[in-house]
């Protein structure tokens, strides 16, 4: 009946194992001809006690087990290699005459997956063999599959668990442990790339951020790395909030695939301002619990998310709200309308807003919403993610102790002097402006004024090159011919310089009492000066009228609180002072 | 006597264990006449458990090697074992004994 076998199935045969255990020799002999002859690797045992060795030695694919064996019976011997062979399975067969139901039911009670009787037929039992086959490496393809899933969850489980170290690190650094700040975040919260950041401003304001970014799992978490570096970094430099959220954006908007950006409102609580200013897009709107009246004033929430605008048409002037001791500001991410019965139903606005407009102690706000949403939730797994914080401001007394640990500018530019001379050779090729404008830039807040420090810095370097070092007239530039010659001159003056130099002098220093600082800029250069002796108008302290010379040094002076030119008209100085005051 | 053995049987397992069938012959006479024994000792002894055991394996290799009537007679001895009654033993083993010296004999002779 198989005399058409192809090679493929007679190798395969021949690699397929079988145990005979018999202790009957006729028996044992004719089923050892009939598996040869079918090209069966076949096993033979005597008793129980020897099937189980051999099963151990051998490893065989499928076992044929004699019921009444000597020493070890075949019921035994099946309980046995059953335990052996573990996960993989190993078909047993048990080879009987018994004729009683009991006794069959007994077998495979034992762990035998079906029976031979006797007297053996060949084309049943080769059958059998290929059915057993069969579901034995189906069987070994399922363990193989189960452990891999098994390693890869593994795998996955550690690499979730380092990212998760990271992220909440780097999410959670700061000053989140503060008294005056109440959050909560559930635990699938960090990995769903809900992220809350605060820290302490050289300035002395509190920064805070909460931000949802869309998605769920590791893509949504991601966007919380840069977020979090770029907030710590600009926060403890002392940056605004705005400069920070105008900064996030813009890296979020480069960064982030089309469709993934991040919902958030950030706050900067001023202590000794009494005042917040808040900035909110896309996070539900939040609101202030006013001590004095228990009432709550809902924020405004008028801006689109993080990452979705360019800088261009990116708006981040943030909104200013009055804080008084005690009041204080409630932020929660759309996890806590969504929470969700394990029936389904949402937490909703309507319980979250009976709750704030309870009128409840301020100190019971936080508590009483977050045990609402947590008794709503129950047992379900909870399908996003709850995070709330609050932040209260503080009295005088505690604002002074967490103050103590703001950073002392040490990361910015604070007070600084530097010198920067150009030379010949440099004065011919090199732009000083963007120079001078990066360091410039590395003071807070002074980078807002870049644009006009631009302008002053331009003015006051052509100035020194132009009139001072190459001793050009101004006069030149009254008529349209006279312009183009001034230019000519300049370019010529530059191309055949042999010395000359102009020295750029800058001093920077806060202002506690302020907010602010002053940088002096002063311009000194190699020329005679463009005055002559009897051709000067002074001002009342002996220095020459600003007036004196074109457009260019009025327009500094009204943007600079001083300018000084001393005589001949070499040295300019320049006073600009700022200040962070709202 | 061709009735105790059937010759098919014996002719394919010819044909199967071809140089091995001798010895499957010398085996099947051996090992049979050392469970007929057993089963002589059981009846003796009468000892249900030991008659139940021998006759199933005797009933058994019987089976495979094409003896019937043998089979049959062990089978009924088996139940007897089985159900711990040996009253009606006697005369079958009596039987068995005949029964089995003429299947060796044809088988044998094959």
């Amino acid at each position: 009946m198989n005399s058409v076998k192809t090679t493929e199935a007679i190798i395969s045969k021949s690699k397929i194992k079988i145990l005979v255990a018999e202790d009957s020799a006729v028996d044992r002999m004719i089923l050892e001809c009939m598996l040869k002859k079918d090209g069966y690797n076949v096993i033979l045992a005597e008793d129980g006690v020897e099937a189980v060795e051999k099963f151990e030695q051998e490893n065989p694919d499928l076992v044929f087990l004699d019921v009444l064996m000597p020493n070890l019976n075949g019921m035994e011997a099946a309980k046995k290699i059953r335990a052996l062979s573990g996960d993989l399975f190993t078909p047993i067969v048990f080879l009987t005459s018994l004729a009683d139901t009991e006794s069959l039911v007994t077998c495979l009670e034992s762990g035998g997956d079906d029976f031979l009787p006797k007297p053996y037929n060949a084309i049943i039992i080769e059958a059998k063999i290929k059915a057993f086959y069969r579901m034995r490496e189906m069987n070994q393809t399922m363990v193989r599959q189960r452990d891999q899933i098994e390693l890869n969850n593994k795998h996955l489980m550690q690499e979730q668990e380092v990212a998760k170290q990271v992220f909440d690190k780097i999410t959670h650094a700061g000053t989140l442990d503060l008294p005056i700040i109440k959050y909560y975040m559930s635990a699938l919260a960090v990995f769903n790339g809900d992220v809350l950041l605060a820290d302490l401003s050289p300035t002395g304001s509190l920064l805070m951020l909460l931000g949802d970014f869309t998605g769920h799992g590791l893509p949504a978490a991601i966007g919380s790395m840069p977020l979090a570096s770029i907030f710590h970094g600009m926060a403890r430099k002392g940056f605004s909030i705005g400069d920070i959220i105008r900064e996030i954006n813009g890296k979020l908007y480069h960064t982030l695939p089309v469709g993934l950006f991040c919902c958030a409102t950030a706050v900067d609580l001023s202590f000794h301002k009494k005042r917040a200013l808040i900035w909110s897009g896309g996070l539900p709107e939040g609101g202030i619990y006013r001590a004095a009246s228990q009432r709550f004033d809902m924020l405004k929430s008028g801006n689109l998310p993080l990452g979705v605008l360019s800088n261009r048409e990116f708006n981040h002037t943030p909104t200013r709200y009055e804080m008084h001791e005690g009041d204080e500001l409630f932020l929660w991410s759309d996890g806590i309308i969504e929470a969700r019965k394990p029936e389904g139903e949402m937490f909703g606005e309507e319980r979250l807003n009976a709750l704030l407009n309870a009128q409840s102690p301020v100190a019971d706000v936080f508590g009483n919403i977050l045990k609402q949403v947590q008794e709503h939730i129950g047992d379900s797994d909870g399908d996003d993610d709850v995070s709330m914080v609050s932040l209260a401001m503080p009295d005088d007394s505690i604002a002074q102790k967490i103050l103590l640990n703001a950073p002392k500018s040490r990361g910015s530019l604070a007070d600084w002097a530097m010198t920067l001379r150009l030379n010949t050779s440099s004065l011919k090729t090199f732009d000083p402006l963007p120079l001078l404008l990066n360091v410039i830039s590395e003071v807070p807040h002074l980078r807002q004024s870049s644009s006009v420090l631009y302008t002053v810095l331009s003015e006051l370097f052509n100035n020194a090159v132009e009139h001072g070092v190459l001793n050009l007239s101004s006069q030149l530039k009254s008529s349209p011919e006279g312009f183009v010659e001034y230019y000519r001159l300049r370019k010529e003056g530059l191309a055949e310089l042999v010395e000359g130099w102009v020295t750029i002098d800058f001093e920077h220093q806060l202002e506690a009492c302020a907010d602010g600082g002053v940088l002096t800029i002063r311009f000194t250069d190699s020329g005679s000066g463009f005055v002559k002796e009897n051709d000067i108008e002074r001002t009342a302290d002996g220095n020459l009228h600003p007036n004196y010379y074109g457009r260019g040094l009025q327009l500094i002076e009204s943007i600079c609180e001083k300018l000084t030119i001393n005589v001949p008209g070499n040295k300019v100085e320049a006073i600009f002072r700022w200040s962070t005051d709202d | 006597m061709s009735e105790a053995v059937n010759l098919d049987v014996l002719d394919e397992l010819k044909e199967l264990l071809d140089d091995g069938f001798p010895l499957l012959v010398e085996r099947f006479v051996a090992d049979g006449q050392e469970r007929v024994d057993k089963i002589l000792l059981a009846l003796e002894e009468q000892n249900p458990q030991l008659l139940y055991t021998e006759a199933h394996g005797l009933k058994g290799s019987s089976r495979n090697i094409g003896a019937g009537p043998l089979a049959d007679l062990c089978g009924q001895l088996e139940a007897m074992g089985h159900a711990n009654d040996l009253t009606a033993a006697e005369t079958i083993v009596a039987a068995l004994k005949t029964e089995f010296s003429a299947a060796c004999q044809v088988i044998i002779d094959h």
